[in-house]
């Protein structure tokens, strides 16, 4: 048998705030049982939403902010026969940077 | 990159190319530039260091760096060109030197060569006609995508204070295939995922500087051949009318070089599904490692903070 202070159970209101302990019968075990399960998922829900509102701060605190992600200001094209393509039909001038080496991709930031 | 420069940018056209003196294909503008910079005269001093000015009638063996920056009008033609480096450091006139906290002389001062090259900008608009007083409005921060692909973005930092440039964040997109779907499913139990179905993702995450690790024989860059690692993938709620899963662990990833450099790192990413389906349809998550390197200077290993965030690109993320 489960002894158990009643009013953690009971509607407000209902029940006089007493700290009388009552016994239980096979009758009120199911009511009992579902309250528990529903404070172990209430406890269940409060850590899911604390480590999900944790790692959401941490995705934002590592994430670049634009200031550091300038270079994606710029107007890139491809290649520079994309960029001359372009230049012509628009009217604007090229900036090209040559980077002497075999390999580097200046878009995604690897040279 | 410093604000001055990217807003002096703003009314050009960006791109790159990279290449060798002695490729079949150089473009007929790097050609010219190729042939003024390594014209007699201009050469780098043999055996001595490249980035000390010197003077007298050597003055014109000035510091070059492997990167130049040439500007085109709108019909190819070359207007002008600057050493992206040729400056750095220079003392000006009446100036002191400046020196670091070792007392050191500063060879690489970043601000100098951001004045330096917004002011190279500002000559090349001049003869261009570009309004060069005028403020230009910014572009806003567009990052690359995969047109009308699914994927997941990936912005990696190293941050290691003595290399100011390589906590330039790296972006690379990689699109998300059926097999990741399928792996990364909702479910209401928890389960293990083995990293290496995630390879795509993860081997994105490795330092900016190409030169960081490379084949010696190819200078090509190491890729990730491996990755390791058990992760736990359980529900963590609702949020918003979508229900959640985090992914969490630590991966281990080894490149191709033949000394198996590996480094390793926390994983931890959140994955949102909508009620009527078991795919996924945004992702979040983080990357937080160390990434040793030898200080030749000091003989001994550094252990500095590498990070990355995973974010979907999706039409519902």
């Amino acid at each position: 048998m489960l002894q158990i202070p009643r009013h953690l159970f009971a509607p407000a209101g209902l029940v006089p705030e007493m700290q009388e302990k009552i016994t239980l019968g096979e009758n009120l075990m199911r009511p009992i049982l579902c309250g528990l399960l529903t404070l172990v998922t209430t406890a269940a829900t409060l850590a899911d939403e604390s480590s999900v509102a944790r790692l959401a701060a941490k995705y934002r605190a590592i994430r670049p902010s634009d200031d550091k992600l300038a270079v994606y200001r710029l107007d890139w094209a491809e290649s520079l026969s994309i960029a001359q393509e372009r230049a012509q039909s628009e009217n604007r001038p090229v900036c090209l940077a040559v980077i002497h080496a075999r390999y580097g991709d200046l878009t995604s930031g690897h040279c | 990159m410093d604000g001055a420069v990217v807003r002096a940018l703003q009314p050009y056209i960006v791109t790159s190319w990279h290449g060798h003196r002695n490729d079949s294909d150089i473009p007929e503008a790097v050609r010219r530039v190729w042939q003024q910079k390594y014209a007699a005269g201009h050469k780098p001093h043999p055996g001595k260091r490249q980035n000390v000015p010197s003077g007298g009638p050597q003055e014109q063996r000035q510091r070059q760096s492997n990167v130049d920056i040439v500007i085109l009008d709108a019909e190819g033609n070359l207007v002008h060109w600057f050493d992206a480096a040729r400056q750095t450091g220079r003392k000006e006139q009446g100036q002191p030197v400046k020196r670091n906290r070792r007392g050191k002389k500063n060879q690489r001062d970043p601000q100098s060569l951001a004045k330096y090259t917004a002011a190279q900008l500002k000559l090349a608009s001049g003869k261009l006609g570009l309004a060069t007083g005028r403020r230009h409005k910014l572009r806003p921060v567009t990052l690359p995508q995969l047109d009308g692909t699914p994927a997941i973005r990936i912005l990696c930092t190293l941050e290691d204070d003595r290399m100011r440039a390589y906590s330039t964040p790296t972006v690379e997109v990689v699109p998300i295939n059926t097999a990741e779907r399928s792996l990364l499913t909702w479910s209401g139990q928890k389960r293990t995922v083995d990293a290496r179905e995630l390879k795509s993702w993860f081997s994105q995450v490795y330092p900016p500087g190409i030169m960081e690790r490379t084949n010696p024989q190819t200078k090509e860059v190491y890729r990730i051949k491996s990755v390791e690692g058990t992760l736990n993938l359980a529900p963590a709620g609702h949020s918003s009318g979508y229900r959640l899963m985090v992914l969490t662990g630590t991966i281990g990833l080894t490149d191709e070089g033949e000394d198996h450099f590996r480094y390793d790192g926390r994983v931890e990413i959140l994955m949102a599904y909508p009620e009527e389906s078991t795919d996924f349809s945004a992702v979040k998550g983080v990357f937080e490692g160390t990434y040793p390197r030898w200080d030749r200077m000091h003989n001994r290993r550094r252990n500095i903070p590498l990070r990355a965030v995973f974010e979907s690109i999706d039409t519902d993320s």
